[in-house]
């Protein structure tokens, strides 16, 4: 019985332990971070390489220079013969590119392409060249090559391509990247010359060129046009690497309006250079009224990247100045009578052929009147002005006249003519629009001009030129 | 006989009486008890991260991800690059009725390159709140901040995964030495 009690102590002192620690993890707890770092890589190779003078297949008459690429123009030229030519390939390293020139002698000249792409996840910087070791790091660099070591240089290479310090995002094509051969007196007879090239590349912020800055000039344009008319003339912004020698703009730009462009969009600058953009406006299309946009040039790579140039478009609206003709008039002097064209055609111009009225006026004002009709201007346009012309004559009798304006929807009041020199012809200028509120294209196109005239000797009146001015915008 | 048996019931009685009378003169009091305790308990959040790279670049990032109980954040930074600077913003809650203490925070480095940088500071975006570090004592629903901070060299590797785990012990406020 003893010893049972003393096995069971043990037994209960482990529990009552198991419950203690129960109890005691319930008072603290671990929280947690697990993380994982994935890298990304910084990688590019060469995609393409291209040259002037292939092989045989292909085959075309050799090239040739002077001696360090001396001027003048042209700096190259092909020949009559073909003997030598040039194999430039890929290797099985897509990162290096081997040169062989072929059949080859003093003066042969080729002129080498290569293209490239980052295909890492990190934005790389082109920092320099290995021509067979050599290093190339700027723009028009010259290196020669004493290939066979025997003291004597073989070859001469011009770097020509402005690709030092130039940023590549992922995925991104270089530009054409070029550089000038030419095999010089001291290379060997009877041999292949052959030398690599290889580009070496960093992760764009271990990057040990400058930066380069993008300069504007000016950073603001407006340009002014006249809706129905031409487009305005292009302009041009200057687009400058204000950085750094040995900095390289690798510039693109765009826009966001679909009436404005850019020419070029993209571009390589290098310290201290500039060229042009020609900004154009496209018009057709737009209503009236000023439109606002972004041109937005950036180099991530720059010291400044993004920049903008605001373009402001004034579209003006287009404005006629029109003069309207009395197409329907109406002669009640005698009975409602329509005018012929060939009386219309008297009242069109100013020129002493005259149009009679039909019937001697009564001694007093009645019923008897001469309308004017004219023609319209286009429905919705805004009316500037409005001034009636009404050139007309009188006789000794006729002692009274006044005309008087339909608007579409009522008459004004009268307006007394001054009464002219007898027999002689007189304008009477009236502001439809100040003085009679012909303000719309709807009152213009459904204006109507009375006369009347009063005449104690029933004589007639005489009218020459009748016409509306009008200046009115669409 | 009858008077025998008349003193002992007299008796019994007289000592019934006097077992009552003294009964009047002893009391017995009881105390029940109930205790309650506290709640204990801490639980994560994480925000959106950010790093270092300049405008115009975008091509890592860092985020996290929360587990269901809180008490795990999972962090990637994918595409990562040297000197670059990752941040995570990561904050700590006293969810439970008892304060609580940041008793140690441990960094497993696991296979990350030596020269990494692996911490969590301050953020600066709560510069006057409590602070994810030791010793940091939270009371019922406050909570500390900090920024996880990672931060590669060149000694990392291109296109390799490191991992590594923080582990922020918690415990009751006078469990802390």
């Amino acid at each position: 019985m003893k010893n049972t009690r003393l096995a069971l102590l043990p037994i209960l002192l482990v529990a009552g332990m198991l419950l203690t620690g129960v109890a005691f993890a319930h008072w603290s707890e671990p929280l947690l971070l697990v993380g994982s770092v994935a890298t990304g890589e910084l990688d590019w190779q060469f995609t393409a390489v291209s040259h002037l003078d292939p092989g045989p297949s292909a085959s075309v008459p050799d090239y040739h220079c002077r001696d360090n690429f001396e001027g003048p123009s042209p700096y190259f030229w092909m020949g009559d013969k073909d003997v030598g030519y040039t194999t430039a390939v890929i290797t099985s390293d897509p990162h290096v590119i081997e040169v062989t020139l072929n059949n080859v002698y003093p003066s042969y000249f080729n002129s080498i392409s290569v293209y490239f792409i980052n295909t890492g996840s990190v934005p790389l910087i082109i920092e320099k060249a290995l021509i067979d070791g050599h290093v190339v790091m700027d723009y028009d660099e010259k290196v020669r090559l004493d290939l066979n070591g025997d003291g004597e240089n073989d070859l001469e290479i011009w770097w020509k391509a402005n690709i030092f310090g130039l940023q590549l995002e992922p995925g991104g094509d270089g530009p054409e990247t070029s550089f000038w051969v030419h095999v010089l007196q001291g290379a060997p007879k009877g041999a292949s010359l052959a030398f690599t090239i290889r580009l070496i590349a960093v992760q764009y912020n271990f990057s040990e060129h400058p930066k380069p800055t993008i300069g504007l000039n000016p950073t603001s344009l407006t340009f002014n046009a006249v809706v129905g008319g031409s487009n305005p003339s292009p302009q041009t912004v200057t687009i400058s690497n204000t950085g750094p020698a040995g900095s390289v703009l690798s510039w693109t730009a765009a826009d966001d309006a679909a009436w404005l462009s850019e020419s070029p969009t993209s571009g390589l600058l290098g310290g201290g250079a500039s060229e042009p953009m020609t900004v154009s406006v496209n018009i057709s299309g737009l209503p009236a009224g000023t439109y606002h946009a972004t041109i937005t040039v950036s180099d991530p790579n720059s010291t400044n990247s993004p920049q903008t140039v605001n373009v402001t478009l004034n579209l003006q609206p287009a404005t006629y100045s029109v003069g309207l003709h009395p197409n329907y008039v109406r002669d009640s002097s005698d009975s409602p009578w329509s005018l012929p064209p060939e009386n219309l055609a008297q009242l069109a111009v100013s020129d002493d052929n005259r149009y009679r009225s039909k019937a001697s006026w009564p001694s007093g004002y009645d019923s008897h009147y001469i309308d004017f009709d004219f023609d319209n201007i286009p429905a919705g346009a805004t009316v500037l002005s409005a001034v009636l012309k009404f050139e007309w004559q009188r006789p000794q009798t006729v002692d009274n006249a006044r005309l008087s304006i339909w608007n579409g929807s009522s008459w004004s009041s009268y307006y007394y003519l001054p009464l002219p020199s007898p027999n002689t012809d007189t304008i009477v200028t009236l502001d439809l629009k100040t003085g009679y509120g012909i303000d719309n294209a709807f009152e213009v196109n459904n204006l109507r001009v009375r006369f009347q005239a009063t005449d104690g000797g029933g004589a007639y009146t005489w009218h020459d030129w009748v016409e509306v001015q009008v200046v009115y915008q669409l | 006989m009858k008077t025998v048996m008349g003193m002992f019931g007299t008796l019994m009685l007289a000592l019934a009486i006097t077992g009552v009378a003294f009964a009047h003169w002893t009391d017995t009091l009881y105390i029940n008890g109930t205790v309650n305790t506290g709640t204990f308990g801490a639980e994560l959040s994480v925000d959106m991260g950010c790093d270092s790279e300049p405008p115009g670049k975008d091509v890592s990032s860092i985020s996290g991800t929360l587990s269901d109980d809180k008490k795990t954040i999972r962090v990637t930074v994918s595409n990562a690059y040297p000197c670059i600077h990752y941040y995570l913003p990561i904050d700590l809650q006293c969810v439970g009725s008892v304060p609580l203490i940041i008793q140690s925070i441990e960094y497993y480095r696991g296979d990350l390159p030596e020269n990494t940088t692996l911490e969590i500071v301050q953020d600066p975006a709560h510069g006057e709140e409590p602070v994810i570090a030791e010793g940091t004592q939270l009371h019922q629903g406050q909570t500390a901040y900090g920024l996880l901070h990672l931060h590669l060299d060149e000694d990392a590797g291109q296109g390799e995964t490191y991992s590594f785990t923080v582990t922020i012990n918690v415990v009751q406020w006078n469990y802390y030495p």
